[in-house]
């Protein structure tokens, strides 16, 4: 019989346990085939395929391989550094509102623990709303005639500040990015008060026996504790940047004149609209790059703020 | 303990209760305002935004329902969810067993990678690729596309999580059960599945609210009412509907009442939900 204790033992070189360890083997294969398989079909095969697609050129049903032509292009091609720049923008409103207003709110909750349920449920709402049902509200929020941004302008008396939010250049390419800067805050809420909920009671009751003010122990015990779900929150701030998409798409079309594509939509664009496959893809490929490269570096600088609020 | 019950406030609270209630009207009222209109009509509308109905105007819902075709979208939605969660969550459990409980060697570390390595491939280099491959197998415009898409999308992050989980599960637990003369598969099945009802359960309400609302694939997998889910649906609104902004607004509410009945239903869950996961990524 097939002993599980003897599962993750030490394979030892004797005729008995080699056929253990072969038998164990089959067993793993037999559980993970059918998630690998489907993995691999739809993650990794569709990513060896678009890196194919990138160095050729497709003329109707037929593919010709140009080398790195696409890619060369792509440098050159300035709606790629306009898309690029789009995700660039997100992630500073992400990092410099999202995030800080975020905790700012989830600080102040976790001092008022009556109502903080109350407040955090409502919150959050706008997290499961979507963002395609999000950003057709936010297209009634921007509308240039009666939408609640101007008619609320014009009610206040600000009615010079009217704008047509969503088309005049300079302005739209931040305005398609609200939406999910905004929608995004309640779950941070919600992931940031958890963390300072895990800060032991002791810490603040002994700092203030030693007379720490309340400005004192956010300084001191509140911030720095939290500091690894925060450096958390930041990869996925930026995993959240470069996947910029339905906002613009669904509000401008990533209009007026490509000014507001991401790297996404111009991919999109590019191999579904203006039917240039290979070229799409070696701007997906492109985008897939700086994805890796960007992700592996807030990674690293995120485990190291881990470790060292471990240490504290 | 807690701490002190203040009697009084201090400006510092009456500040700090300021901005939490401002900040409850900015992520409330957008809301609040959508459910309004959608209950007048269009004359209102555009007359005065700001007021209440002055008689709530049923008609749209059944205009957004009808010529906005978004019945089909929802069962559509409901049905693409429940089997890419079923599929995705039953694979992503197996793979993560094998990873945590069986030890088979040098290829372990390779299939781990070879699975984490999907958190890094973004949506655009995928969707072209899978819209090929789906056309030519004949199920272009299927709801088995998406629900397979998102069954295998998840599988990367379900199965960390779980790995994670499973890790920490006692090996006591499954001696005993083959002490009894229970097969490795038994105690999968017995054992282990059952232990990790409480992450299986995180998992899925995350998979459902991400799910739910994915619009990317489901927009250039879909060509037809067939599959289309309702994300896809809500952004057809505006063409279906041009002449009927009160409509949309109705269309909108239809599609966040799904996820705001499951978000209320299951609030504790996801909220819990939420605050493990943060704490295991």
């Amino acid at each position: 019989m097939l002993q599980v204790t003897n599962l993750r033992g030490p394979v030892q070189v004797s005729p008995g346990a080699r056929q253990r360890h072969r038998a164990r083997l089959a067993y793993a294969l037999a559980f993970l085939l059918p998630g690998l398989g489907l993995y691999s079909a739809l993650i990794l095969y569709p990513t060896v395929q678009s890196l194919i697609y990138s160095v050729q050129d497709w003329e109707g049903r037929k593919a010709r391989f140009v080398g790195l032509a696409n890619f060369a292009e792509l440098l050159h091609d300035r709606l790629v550094w306009v898309g690029a720049a789009n995700n660039l923008r997100v992630l500073f409103l992400l990092l410099v509102f999202q995030l800080p207003i975020a905790l700012a709110l989830a600080y102040m909750l976790s001092r008022r623990p009556r109502v903080a349920g109350f407040f955090r449920f409502i919150y959050f709402v706008p997290s499961i709303v979507g963002a395609a049902t999000m950003a057709l509200l936010w297209g009634f929020i921007y509308e240039r005639d009666h939408g609640i941004l101007n008619s609320l302008l014009r009610a206040i008396g600000l009615g010079h500040l009217i704008q047509p939010w969503l088309s005049k250049d300079g302005i739209v390419q931040w305005t398609v990015a609200i939406p999910g800067v905004y929608a995004g805050i309640g779950f941070f809420v919600i992931i940031f008060m958890a963390a300072i909920g895990e800060i032991p009671e002791s810490i603040y009751e002994a700092a203030e026996l030693d007379g720490a003010t309340s400005w004192h122990q956010l300084i001191y015990i509140t911030l720095p504790s939290i500091r690894g779900v925060y450096a958390m929150a930041c990869v996925l701030a930026v995993t959240d940047a470069l996947s910029a998409f339905v906002f613009p798409f669904i509000l401008t079309n990533c209009g007026p004149l490509h000014r507001t594509e991401t790297l996404t939509s111009y991919a999109v664009w590019q191999s579904f609209r203006n039917y240039r496959r290979g070229y799409g893809a070696a701007i997906a490929v492109f985008h897939f790059a700086i994805a890796v490269f960007a992700t592996l570096l807030i990674r690293r600088l995120a485990r190291r703020e881990q470790e060292t609020s471990k240490a504290l | 303990m807690r701490r002190r019950i203040k009697l009084r406030f201090s400006p510092w609270d009456l500040g700090a209760y300021g901005v939490l209630c401002f900040w409850a009207l900015v992520a409330g009222y957008p809301l609040v305002w959508m459910v309004l209109t959608a209950l007048k009509k269009d004359a209102e509308l555009y007359r005065a935004p700001f007021a209440l109905p002055q008689k709530p105007h049923w008609s749209n819902f059944v205009d957004a329902w009808v010529h906005g075709h978004l019945g089909p979208c929802v069962i559509n939605s409901v049905e693409v969810t429940v089997l890419s969660l079923v599929i995705g969550l039953g694979l992503s459990v197996a793979c993560a067993f094998a990873f945590s409980r069986l030890n088979f060697g040098p290829l372990q570390t390779f299939l781990w990678a070879y699975v984490m390595f999907g958190f890094l491939v973004p949506d655009s280099v995928r969707f072209f690729p899978l819209m090929v491959f789906f056309a030519k197998i004949g199920l272009f415009d299927s709801i088995w596309a998406l629900a397979l898409i998102y069954a295998a999308g998840g599988i990367p992050w379900n199965t960390f999580f779980l790995r994670a989980f499973m890790e920490r599960i006692p090996r006591d637990y499954e001696d005993a059960a083959v002490v009894d003369g229970a097969s490795i598969w038994q105690v999968f099945r017995h054992v282990i599945v059952p232990l990790s009802r409480a992450p299986l359960l995180t998992l899925a309400t995350f998979h459902v609210l991400g799910v739910w609302n994915e619009f990317l694939m489901a927009f250039f997998l879909t060509s037809s009412e067939s599959a289309r889910t309702l994300p896809v649906g809500v952004r057809m609104l505006t063409g279906a509907l041009a002449t009927n902004q009160t409509a949309i607004a109705a269309g909108l509410v239809i599609a966040v009442v799904p996820m705001a009945i499951f978000f209320i239903i299951l609030q504790k869950h996801i909220i819990k939900g939420l605050t493990a996961g943060s704490l295991v990524g």
